[in-house]
């Protein structure tokens, strides 16, 4: 197993605060790994930086083999093409239709010809199991999870290597909570075959156990435990524990 | 000793604050610039922010445009009656017109209906993290969102001072001569005999430089939006604000340094 | 879509700015073919190159240049085609409006066949305009200044001083003189036209005997009196004549000695009655008023006073209710001298009159009276206030075996000029309850209102 990203010695300092405290771990390629942890641990601010959204004050990271800080702001561009990102209230252009959104990184990076882009965004939203009636419609006219779902289309568009997901099911209800874990699941499946790494930061433990590979747990920018979902669960950790038992 | 020590902290606080402001605003401007040069260049966003800002304020500006040049001759006439010159107020209105009041009166329109568009557009995009979704996907927001705008409000600002002079001068001829009886012939006469290109042009151009200042206000007011949708109308607000302050302003330095040039 | 709506606006915008620019310069007469020709002016002040050029107020043509050529302006500019400029075409500068605008008028002159060649130089002239009037006008004013010259030598006198002053003093003098006579006498001056005025009036009136009071009509009516009067005189004349000569009953009492004595005796004591009557006194009091219990009464009472001290009241009060007065009557009647049937019918009469009469003595503000007081015997006692003319009294009258004395307070106060209230309080010690008031209005005349009245009457 390749790794994915490699995280070495990354601090992060707002001012006087650290929030991330000299991080040094390896998210594994292929895999689904979720970053748990209390709110203001530092999970966002984490996810940023592999994004390249933000610098570390110490450290360096690599992703996919580049060294991030070598990348100056075109190359990042380029490079976070490789990435796709599924936001917390999915982020879609308010003013693009489902489809629109969805089409919109085709239409943007590839020169893909309409019919053509046509044709993946179908492929796309029916993936995610969105009703047609909904593909033209207005974000706004549309539910939380069905914004959840365009939101996995459209991160899906470029056919990213990593997929980021911030609180995927976080304000959904116990069935949509399921519908997009076995998405979550179903994609990183179908993509087994690219190698498609998915990196999840959520509070939902529950789901979490049931679809991750790995577990890392974070505490105050530090990792309190980073391991699989089997010995997460035997861990000893009192914080760790508290959690478990919520 | 205390109360003067708050008020002189606070005072410093402010200048402290306005001058870090004017230095984001010198940074956002740049950035425009910068990406604004480079490629992709989305020719499609510009030309929906022409037709926003142009197109959609045509209605209003015609409307301004038409009552200012009546009232405009109207006061002309009756302050030149008196010394039966009102032969005079046609070539002051055009004159008027084109050097000030088209300008300034349309990019205070574009500033209250644009600017605040803008603001208010980018600042909830920015609170939906639909700016940092374009970040992500390798969007530059800066190319995206406040090129086109300021480019727009840029190109769109002339055209519509175009139209303001016209019709400006169509209110103006509609009441001095058909409704306060002065001398058709007259009339225009005086406006040709003294009127020059110059004074168009020195228009257009400061509408141009409105049109920028607009553009780059409304947006960077936007960027800067933080929390919810109180700051998304604080921002709008103060584009708007700002926007026409700066038109009012600038005016008279664009204008001090048009008249050396012109 | 939108792309094409920005077009569209794009383009009303340029076209709006094309449209202004050709409105701007304007001033030109338009599109065609010209040609060019020049003149040379002495004075092209306010001539710029956008100065209109003219034909019978219309733009025909626009100037290209103006340098300065020796002393002068050449002016190149040129016409439209359409326009035939001759030999005879003038070109003036002339000004318009109030502010002076230059323009270029050409006057094309007489028609002529022959057409002035292109380049050609126009015969120009500055014409009109304030600067020429100012001209003009230097002009004038030195003719006046010569004319002035011959009128100033003309009033100069041998002695070298000035005739014209001399002249003009006197006038003054004269005028002053004038004026301080008609300021001095400004108010007699007005009233001599005023009584003028009156007088002619006065006279035209008078002078017109169809006016009823005129002179002219009086005058004409003395003719027929006259004559009336010529007779009377003839009549009277023979009368005298008869007295003197002891005729007739006067004649007898003018002279006769004894008749005439004693018509003086009786004239001497009519005199001394006169006299006496003059000393008397009166006092009229006249009043209506209402009493609670007895109804309306009017009352008239007339004091006399033959001395200050003395006086005689009588009076008449009439009232709705008046004492009753019981009347039996016994009618006996026989029938054919057979038994006498004696019928008693009692009368009860209600006097509706009462009468006043007393005897009374005042003593300064005190009056004591004494007599019949509305039919019934009493007494009475006035006190009075002249200064406010208000008379306070009290009156014992009408004794009766069950009801007592009738005591009545009243007090009367002058309210204007002759007229009078009066309130009464009645029978206030009646034993029966028959207490009541009474309120009335009148009049009151003393001895030198009834003077004046009768003086009034007289006349």
């Amino acid at each position: 197993m390749t790794d994915a990203i490699i995280f070495k010695n990354v601090t992060k300092r707002y001012g006087t605060s650290t929030v991330l405290n000299h991080l040094n771990f390896t998210i594994k390629e292929g895999k689904i790994t979720t970053i748990l942890g209390f709110s203001g641990a530092g999970k966002s601010t984490m996810m940023k930086h592999i994004l390249g959204l933000t610098i570390p004050t110490e450290g360096e990271i690599v992703s996919l083999g580049v060294n991030m800080s070598e990348l100056d702001e075109l190359g990042l561009r380029e490079f976070r093409r490789n990435f796709g990102m599924v936001f917390q209230y999915a982020a879609l252009f308010d003013n693009l239709t489902a489809y629109e959104n969805v089409a919109f990184p085709l239409r943007e990076f590839t020169k893909l010809k309409d019919a053509k882009i046509r044709e993946k965004v179908d492929d796309l939203l029916e993936a995610v199991e969105l009703v047609p009636e909904s593909w033209h419609r207005l974000p706004s006219e549309l539910s939380g999870g069905m914004r959840k779902r365009v939101g996995l289309a459209r991160a899906l568009a470029l056919e990213p290597r990593v997929m980021l997901y911030d609180e995927p099911t976080s304000g959904l209800d116990p069935i949509s909570t399921q519908v997009v874990c076995d998405l979550i699941v179903d994609t990183a499946k179908r993509n087994a075959d690219k190698k498609l790494t998915s990196l999840i930061i959520s509070h939902d433990v529950r789901a979490s156990l049931r679809i991750s590979d790995f577990i890392m747990f974070l505490e105050r920018g530090s990792i309190v435990e980073y391991c699989t979902v089997e010995e997460f669960r035997q861990s000893n950790n009192p914080t760790i524990r508290r959690f478990l038992e919520l | 000793m205390t109360f003067l020590q708050t008020y002189v902290e606070y005072l410093g606080a402010y200048i402290l604050g306005g001058l870090s402001g004017l230095g984001r605003f010198t940074q956002f401007a740049g950035k425009v610039f910068f990406w604004g040069a480079k490629p992709p260049f989305r020719f499609r966003l510009l030309v929906d922010q022409l037709f926003f800002i142009g197109n959609k304020s045509l209605f209003i500006v015609c409307l301004t445009s038409l009552f200012s040049g009546m009232v405009f001759a109207l006061q002309m006439y009756l302050g030149v009656s008196a010394i039966n010159m009102d032969s005079i107020v046609g070539r002051i209105v055009a004159i008027s017109l084109a050097k000030e009041l088209a300008p300034v009166f349309a990019g205070l329109v574009v500033a209250g209906r644009c600017g605040s568009a803008m603001a208010a557009q980018i600042g909830s995009m920015k609170v939906t993290e639909q700016l940092d979704a374009l970040e992500v996907m390798g969007i530059n927001p800066h190319q995206y969102l406040a090129v086109p705008r300021v480019l727009g409000a840029t190109l769109s600002m002339p055209m519509l001072c175009a139209v303001f002079m016209l019709v400006g001068n169509f209110g103006s001829w509609l009441t001095g001569v058909h409704i306060l009886g002065i001398d058709e012939v007259m009339y225009f006469q005086k406006l040709s005999d003294f009127m020059r290109l110059g004074h168009v042009a020195e228009g257009l151009i400061k509408a141009g430089c409105f049109g920028f200042l607009i553009g780059l206000i409304g947006s960077y007011h936007g960027f800067e939006v933080t929390g919810g949708a109180e700051g998304v109308g604080r921002g709008t607000n103060l584009a708007v604000v700002w926007g026409m302050v700066t038109v009012l302003v600038s005016d008279y330095f664009i204008s001090s340094f048009l008249t050396k040039i012109l | 879509m939108s792309e094409l709506k920005v077009g569209l606006l794009a383009l009303f915008a340029l076209s709006a700015v094309v449209f202004m620019s050709l409105k701007i310069t304007s001033n030109q007469a338009g599109f065609g073919n010209y040609t060019p020709y020049q003149a040379m002016l002495d004075d092209a002040s306010g001539v710029i190159e956008k100065t209109p050029i003219k034909v019978a107020g219309i733009n025909a043509g626009r100037i290209k240049g103006i340098k300065l050529q020796g002393n002068k302006a050449l002016i190149d500019f040129e016409m439209k085609d359409t326009i035939k400029m001759t030999p005879n075409s003038k070109l003036q500068v002339k000004s318009q409006g109030f502010l002076g605008d230059k323009y270029l008028d050409i006057d094309l002159g007489e028609p002529s066949e022959e057409r002035l060649p292109p380049g050609s130089l126009v015969n120009a002239q500055v014409a009109g305009g304030l600067d020429s009037i100012g001209k003009d006008a230097g002009a004038m004013i030195k003719e006046i200044k010569e004319v002035a010259e011959l009128i100033k030598d003309s009033l100069k006198e041998k002695d070298g001083s000035n005739k014209l002053a001399k002249i003009t003093d006197n006038i003054k003098d004269l005028t002053a003189s004038l004026k301080r006579m008609l300021e001095t006498n400004e108010g007699k001056v007005d009233e001599i036209v005023e009584n003028i005025k009156q007088v002619t009036a006065q006279l035209q009136y008078e002078t017109d005997r169809m006016q009823k009071n005129s002179l002219m009509s009086d005058l004409s009516k003395i003719g027929p009196i006259l004559d009336k009067a010529d007779v009377a005189m003839g009549d009277l004349k023979v009368i005298i004549e008869d007295v003197k000569d002891g005729k007739g009953t006067v004649g007898k009492l003018l002279r006769d000695d004894a008749v005439v004595d004693q018509v003086s005796q009786t004239l001497s004591s009519v005199n001394r009655l006169v006299n006496r009557i003059n000393n008397i006194e009166a006092d009229i009091g006249l009043s209506t008023g209402a009493n609670t219990r007895l109804g309306s009464e009017t009352r008239f009472d007339l004091d006399i006073y033959p001395a200050p001290e003395r006086f005689f009241r009588i009076g008449i009060v009439t009232s709705q209710f008046g004492p009753e007065i019981e009347r039996e009557s016994l009618s006996c009647s026989s029938v054919n001298g057979g038994a006498e049937t004696c019928t008693n019918t009692r009368k009860i009469d209600k006097s509706q009159f009462k009468f006043n009469l007393q005897i009374g003595r005042r003593i300064q503000r005190l009056g004591i009276r004494a007599g019949l007081i509305e039919s019934t015997g009493g007494v009475g006692v006035d006190y009075f206030f002249p200064d406010w003319g208000v008379r306070t009294g009290m009156e014992v009258f009408d004794y009766q075996e069950d009801a007592g004395p009738n005591v009545r307070l009243l007090t009367e106060f002058k309210l204007w000029n002759v007229m009078f209230a009066r309130i009464a309080g009645e029978d206030l010690l009646s034993k029966v309850g028959k207490q009541s008031a009474t309120i009335s209005f009148g009049l009151r005349f003393n001895d030198q209102d009834l003077a004046a009245l009768l003086g009034l009457l007289a006349r």
